[in-house]
Parts: C-alpha cells; sequence; structure tokens
C-alpha cells in the first residue's frame, strides 16, 4: 500500500527539552528541599536545619510546634549565543509542619524535589511533504515532582539525635504542545496534552552528633525505592528513587557565630527508565559553606545574618553536557513576637553553563515560621 | 499573644505586594530552537495507493423538482433541457357583485406566465425566443423525457416569447399565453394547467431560470373578462402540483422541474465524472488504514485526482468541485440514497474552483476527514466515503472528468498522500 515512504526528520523542537533554560532541563530544578534559611546559606546547614527535608535527625532541634513553609520566585535571564531569554519562575518548594513530644520529634512536609515549569512560543518552519511551511509553536510545562516526607526523630542525648524519614514521591507533569500552520499550507495544526504522574518511595536515616566541643557532625541518607511514570493510567517508565548521600559540618566556636559546611551527593542516574534514553542524567555533587551570625535585636529578639558558596552539577543537562550550578548567596531572619515567628529573607545568585550558554538567576527567597 | 502576632502582617504585607508584582513569565522562546534540541520528531510523508475501496459514478442528480436553478438549452440535436412549471389548482370559478352563486369563468384575456431568467456566464445569442407548450396530458407521466418530449408540438404551442434583447444578467420576461387555449382549458374539468417552456436560437443558448423554491419564481396572471368589472382576477399564482398522489411531498417538489431531452453523454466505465446533465456523483470510499486515523498526528493529508480534459459545452468556464463526507450509516445499503446524505459541503473537504477541460493534479484537503473519521467513526463501523459534485449541479452540462481506481495507467488512479508524525508522546524528558 505503500508506494513511497520518504522520511524527513524535522528539527521539532524537544517538547522534552524544550524549555529554553539550561536551569529546568530534564524533569526540571531540582531545588532541593531547602528551608528558606538553609536557602539563604546556599543549603550549607541543610544537614542540621530542621525545617530542611534533608536529615531526619535534625528535625530534633526544633523542639517545639512549628510550621514553616517557603515562596521562591526565580528571576531568570539566559543567554545562548547572541538571543537572550527572560523569565520569571514562581515556585512553592516546601512546607513543613514539626511537633516535639518528649524525646521524640515528628514532622510532615511537602518540598518539591524537581520543579518543571516553563514556556516557550517561537515560530519556526517544517519540511513537509518536500515543502517548507512556516509554524508556530505553543509549549509548555507546569507542575513538580514532590517529595511528601514523615519523620520522627530522636534525641538519643544532647550529643547526639537520631531520625528516620518515609518519603512518598508524588505529582504531576502537565506538559502542552500545540503546533499551528498558515490554513493556507493545508496543513492542520498538532495539539497534545499529556499529564504525567509520578509515584515512588524512599526512606531516609539521618544523624547528628557533637563529636566534639562546639564540632557536630550529621549525616543522612536516602534510599530510593521504586519510580514510575505513568501517562493517563499507563506506566510509561521505571526506574528509582535517586539515592542521596550528605554529610554537613558545623562549628559554634566563635561567639554569635556559626560556620556550615555540607557536601551531598545525590544519584540521579537512579530515576534509569522514569526518563527516556535522548536525555542527559548526571550524578550531582552539591558543595556548600555557610555562615550565620546573630545580627542587631528587633523586636526583642535577635535577628540572624546568613551568607553562603555553594556549587553544585545539576541533574539533567543538554546534549551530554552537564550543567554546572555555582553561586552566592545571603539573607536574614527577622523574628517576631520575641521568637514565636520570624520571617526569612534571602536571595541567591546563581549563574548556570553549560557549552555555549549560561544562566543568571536571582532566586529570591521569602520564608515564614510561626512557633505559636 | 495576639498583640504581639501583629508585626507579621506587618511586615509581610511590602513583601507579598513586592512579589506579587512579579508576574509569571515564563516564556523563554527566545532561545528556541537553539537551545531546544534534543528530540527529533519524523515528519514522514507517505502516498498510500490502493487507498479507495469503491469509485463509481451515481447519475441522475439533482432529483427531478430539487433543482436549482432551472435549465432552459438548447444546441441543435447535442443539447436540449426543458423546464415543466405546474399550476394544477387554477380559479375557474368566480362570484359577481351582489350575487351568491358561484359562475365559471367562461372569458379571460392578458394570459401571462411570468419567469425570471438568468444568464450570468451562459451563452445567449442576440436572436432567442421561448416557447411555452401544454403539456397536460392524463394518460401520461410528464417526468418522463420520452413521454413529455411529444407533447412540445406546434399544436400544442400556446405562447411565444420573443427575445429582443441581449441580456447577460437577469431578466423577468411575461410569456402570453394564448387566451383562447386557456379560456378552453378553464371550462374544462380535469384539464390542468402544466405549461413547458423550450427555448429556440440559431446557435447555442443556454438559460437559468428561477424555481418556485426561489424568491423570485415562476407565477401566473390573467383577467377574467364579466360584465362586472370589479370582479378581482388572479394575479402572480405560483405553482402547485397535485401528483404524483403519493409521496405527497414528491408533488410538491414537481411544482417545476426541467427534463432533459437531450445531452453530450458522460458515461465511462473507468472515469469518475462530476457534474453534467442530468448530474453525476462521485461516490468515493476509502480504505483508510486504521494506523492512520488512530495512531499518528496527521499534518497533511491529500485524495490526489487526477483529472482528464473535459470537452463539451462550458467545459473551459470554471466550476467549483463540492466535496462531502458522506454521513449515512452502514445501514444504508443504498449508494444513491447514501449519495444524499451528505455533510455540509466546503467542511471536511475544501471546495475548489476549477476548469473541467484543464489536465490538473488535484489535491483534496481531507486532513479534517481523518481526523472526524478517528472520533466519530474509530470502529470502522459505517463507511468511510466521501462524494464529490458539482458546485452548480444541474445548472450546467459542463463536467470533470477524473481518472478512476480501473484507469489502465496506475500512476493516474486516485491515491492518497499523508504528512504525518508517528504516534510519539511528547513531554517526557
Amino acid at each position: 500500500m505503500r508506494r513511497a515512504l520518504v522520511i524527513a526528520l524535522g528539527l521539532l523542537p524537544s517538547l522534552a527539552a524544550a524549555q529554553g533554560s539550561i536551569g529546568a532541563l530534564g524533569y526540571g530544578y531540582p531545588t532541593g528541599g531547602l528551608s528558606a534559611a538553609a536557602a539563604s546559606m546556599g543549603g550549607a546547614n541543610a544537614e542540621i536545619d530542621p525545617n530542611s527535608a534533608i536529615n531526619p535527625a535534625a528535625i530534633t532541634r526544633s523542639n517545639r510546634l512549628s510550621v514553616m513553609f517557603r515562596f521562591e520566585p526565580e528571576f531568570r535571564s539566559t543567554d545562548a549565543g547572541s538571543v537572550r531569554a527572560n523569565a520569571v519562575v514562581p515556585r512553592f518548594p516546601a512546607f513543613q509542619v514539626t511537633g516535639a513530644f518528649g524525646r521524640w520529634v515528628g514532622a510532615a512536609g511537602v518540598s518539591t524535589m524537581l520543579d518543571r515549569t516553563w514556556r516557550n512560543q517561537y515560530s519556526d518552519s517544517l519540511v513537509i511533504g518536500g515543502e517548507t511551511v512556516a509554524s508556530n509553536v505553543q509549549i509548555g510545562s507546569e507542575g513538580a515532582i514532590g517529595d511528601a516526607r514523615v519523620a520522627v526523630g530522636y534525641v538519643v542525648s544532647p550529643r547526639v539525635q537520631l531520625g528516620a524519614s518515609m518519603h512518598a514521591i508524588v505529582g504531576q507533569n502537565r506538559t502542552v504542545f500545540n503546533r499551528t500552520f498558515d490554513p493556507a499550507t493545508g496543513v492542520s495544526a498538532i495539539s497534545q496534552s499529556s499529564p504525567f504522574g509520578f509515584t515512588g518511595s524512599a526512606v531516609s536515616v539521618g544523624v547528628v552528633a557533637e563529636v566534639l566541643p562546639d564540632l557536630v557532625v550529621a549525616s543522612s541518607a536516602r534510599f530510593g525505592g521504586d519510580m514510575g511514570v505513568e501517562l493517563r493510567g499507563t506506566e510509561v517508565g521505571q526506574g528509582k528513587v535517586p539515592t542521596r548521600y550528605g554529610l554537613g559540618l558545623t562549628y559554634f566556636g566563635v561567639r554569635g557565630l556559626a560556620l556550615f559546611g555540607r557536601v551531598d551527593q545525590t544519584s540521579w542516574t537512579d530515576i534509569g527508565g522514569v526518563a527516556t534514553d535522548s536525555t542527559s542524567v548526571f550524578d550531582a555533587t552539591d558543595l556548600a559553606l555557610g555562615a550565620e551570625a546573630l545580627g542587631p535585636r528587633l523586636f526583642g529578639a535577635n535577628t540572624a545574618l546568613r551568607v553562603g558558596l555553594r556549587q553544585r552539577v545539576l541533574p539533567f543537562g543538554l546534549n551530554g553536557a552537564s550543567v554546572s550550578e555555582r553561586g552566592a548567596t545571603f539573607g536574614v531572619s527577622l523574628p517576631v513576637s520575641r521568637g514565636r515567628g520570624q520571617i526569612e529573607l534571602g536571595a541567591q545568585r546563581m549563574l548556570r553553563s553549560v557549552t555555549g550558554v549560561e544562566e543568571e538567576a536571582w532566586i529570591v527567597t521569602v520564608g515564614l515560621g510561626i512557633r505559636p | 499573644m495576639l498583640r504581639s502576632f501583629r508585626w507579621i502582617p506587618v511586615l509581610a504585607l511590602p513583601l507579598v505586594a513586592v512579589l506579587g508584582a512579579c508576574a509569571e513569565d515564563l516564556d523563554t522562546g527566545e532561545t528556541c530552537p537553539l537551545l531546544c534540541p534534543g528530540q527529533e520528531i519524523e515528519i514522514r510523508d507517505t502516498v498510500l495507493t490502493d487507498i479507495v475501496a469503491l469509485d463509481t459514478n451515481l447519475f441522475g442528480f439533482p432529483f427531478q423538482g430539487s433543482e436549482d436553478p432551472l435549465l432552459l438549452a438548447s444546441s441543435g440535436d447535442s443539447l436540449d433541457v426543458r423546464p415543466v412549471v405546474r399550476f394544477d389548482t387554477l380559479q375557474r370559478l368566480y362570484a359577481r357583485t351582489g350575487v351568491d352563486t358561484l359562475e365559471p369563468i367562461t372569458d379571460v384575456d392578458s394570459v401571462f406566465l411570468s419567469v425570471r431568467l438568468s444568464a450570468a456566464g451562459l451563452p445567449v445569442p442576440a436572436d432567442w425566443s421561448i416557447e411555452a407548450f401544454d403539456v397536460f396530458d392524463s394518460t401520461l407521466v410528464d417526468t418522463l423525457p420520452l413521454q413529455l418530449e411529444p407533447l412540445f408540438s406546434p399544436a400544442r404551442r400556446i405562447g411565444t416569447y420573443v427575445g429582443d434583447t441581449v441580456f447577460t444578467d437577469s431578466l423577468r420576461i411575461r410569456i402570453p399565453i394564448d387566451t383562447t387555449f386557456f379560456r378552453s382549458m378553464l371550462g374544462t374539468p380535469g384539464h390542468r394547467f402544466r405549461v413547458g417552456l423550450r427555448v429556440r436560437s440559431s446557435a447555442t443558448v443556454m438559460m437559468r431560470m428561477e424555481p418556485s423554491d426561489g424568491d423570485d419564481g415562476p407565477v401566473l396572471s390573467y383577467k377574467i373578462v364579466s360584465s362586472d368589472s370589479t370582479v378581482p382576477s388572479p394575479r402572480n399564482v405560483p405553482p402547485t402540483s397535485f401528483t404524483p398522489a403519493q409521496p405527497s411531498a414528491l408533488a410538491g417538489d414537481l411544482r417545476d422541474f426541467h427534463v432533459v431531452v437531450a445531452a453530450p453523454s458522460q458515461a465511462s466505465t473507468d472515469r469518475l465524472i462530476v457534474g453534467g446533465l442530468p448530474a453525476s456523483r462521485v461516490y468515493l470510499a476509502l480504505n483508510v488504514p486504521q494506523w492512520l486515523t488512530d495512531t499518528v498526528g496527521v499534518l497533511r493529508a491529500e485524495l490526489i485526482l487526477t483529472q482528464e480534459p473535459s470537452v463539451g459545452f462550458l467545459a473551459g468556464d470554471s466550476l467549483r468541485l463540492d466535496g462531502h463526507l458522506i454521513v449515512a450509516r452502514a445501514s444504508v445499503t443504498s449508494l444513491v440514497r447514501a449519495a444524499t446524505l451528505l455533510s455540509p459541503a466546503n467542511i471536511f473537504l475544501p471546495s475548489q474552483v476549477l476548469v473541467p477541460s484543464d489536465a490538473r493534479t488535484i489535491r483534496l484537503n481531507v486532513n479534517t476527514l481523518i481526523r472526524q473519521w478517528n472520533t466519530s467513526n474509530p470502529a470502522r463501523g459505517d463507511r468511510t466515503a466521501i462524494l464529490l459534485r458539482s458546485g452548480f449541479e444541474g445548472g450546467t452540462p459542463a463536467a470533470f472528468r477524473f481518472y478512476s481506481s480501473r484507469a489502465a495507467d496506475p500512476a493516474l488512479r486516485p491515491r492518497l498522500r499523508v504528512s504525518y508524525t508517528p504516534g510519539t508522546v511528547v513531554g517526557r524528558p
């Protein structure tokens, strides 16, 4: 029946990778489960930060009921050759409730593991039936892969705390693809809407220990279980939730100052078949240094000033090359009601690069914590 | 405690205001496609031959009584089309002022049949005339050409209109009807007034006539001659028809119709004919593979027909080719019946203006059709068929000719060219 078959490979911009930003390649940008305070120090204190969804043992440092959430818009500029694209991406990456019961502390919350929110509109052309046809493309994605965590910590002694948590990996990416043509060409528009859903599980364990006076060592690990991606009830990919190991050091030896260091390794390649073979996935090392100093008293309580440096590799690359991200962070914690509440303000100046492409981003972090 | 919390909103409000002003702006299309590589989507260009399950000509359209417009045509022995207008209901009695009883009409004058003619795009020479004939015979079926034609005899001629002007647009004419005949007809119970019209000229002549379904259809007027000059006379009497008795709706359709006495034959075994007199429609059932409608994204699908030049009347003039989706369910087994259950033109198949005398490759875009079959007929329980018809069906002798699936040269047969993307789900990195 097919008398002739001519295959024309048109370079249709990829919906999968066509996010126009190197910070949100693949399944998106890893916000890292950090609290607003930790983000202000590049994540350097994440291993002992009770409001970061990293080390379950760290929740023991929040010894009473508290509620924390975080809003984090990103102002981004991407330079690719001679073109520049600016974008503003709003994110609500974390929410957590913590409560203490004697030596036991529990926490539950949701954080964003990978945020995949982007949209592109542009014009290009395709070769259809030997004829070059102009078209307009509208593509986009909304949603995220989230990490719903329930954690429990136990205060073994004032110097040693342990913790464990269970993670449910949930979320959805709602992708849309529309390509339209001039009606005079006789080419029909293509439209596709694909809601990808994610399921997965993992467990974490952690420890926080003051191994020397004023020196705290914290470490945690997340062991990934099965992870799947489905489309309209049909599983289209399988893999594992990425395993993660982290180590943090904290030094309180200087009065009014805390110094933090952290190294974290995430095996993003564990996601395996959740991503297609054409996606460049990289295991990522995350390095961070940070400091927190007592600031001036405000409303009857101390403020905190924070700075940090961060360098890491993002999980998804471009054309086989990995994307590196480095940046400086700073922030301030404003207590209210004599410590019953706090407003965390911070900013992250991040620079990302991959072959031929540079991206600058200001990520503004606003966190609100309440301890009734 | 509540009092000390008042600072939270005091501080949060300006922050929310500042950040809220940062409206979402996700569009980074400027960096595409430079920064948007990775996933290549195939565009396949395929020509499907043997796509035709059944292609055939269906003659006899439009059905008698549904012509719009009616045609008057004459060209020697090769073209002869004659309209018939029925006035089966006429006023045959009247009442004088002050008299309670009805009296038969015994005398009339000023009997006229008024018709609207159109000559747009048709050959109308300077000398032409229209003759009116009494074509009523209760023993004959006047819709059949063989039975009707003998009634157009000199003995039955009841009026003549001599065209004294060349017109190119439209013209309403009044054809005078012989009053002696009309008086006699009124006085003869059972004699219905049915008028056959025939155009004559020394050259080829064609005119279109507005049917009674239109706004300016034929009407009859006559004046009652009576001692009472105040008796109103029938004016602008519209056509009526009482036959056939069953189905009754058909009688209404046959208030006026035309009869093709002679026309160039369009019959062909291996050509698809669209148009002509009586007009032919092309029934084209397609063998659409399931994968095409169900598993791929069709960018462009074109049904390719190869046109054979037509010769004959008006073959060099432009004519619209309409395509329709046949919406008849599979239970409708009659092709002729199916050929009347159609979607509107220019919905699923775009209409095209073509010249019958051309020899071209015609590409009918069937994108919408393919998608329609995917959504409305996924199990292929109903036919996947289209119908081609002339945009001036019955109003012109011109016809398109296309090579059918039985053409000797396979390259000339209908085929389907499709550009599509395989059914790849996009969006998963």
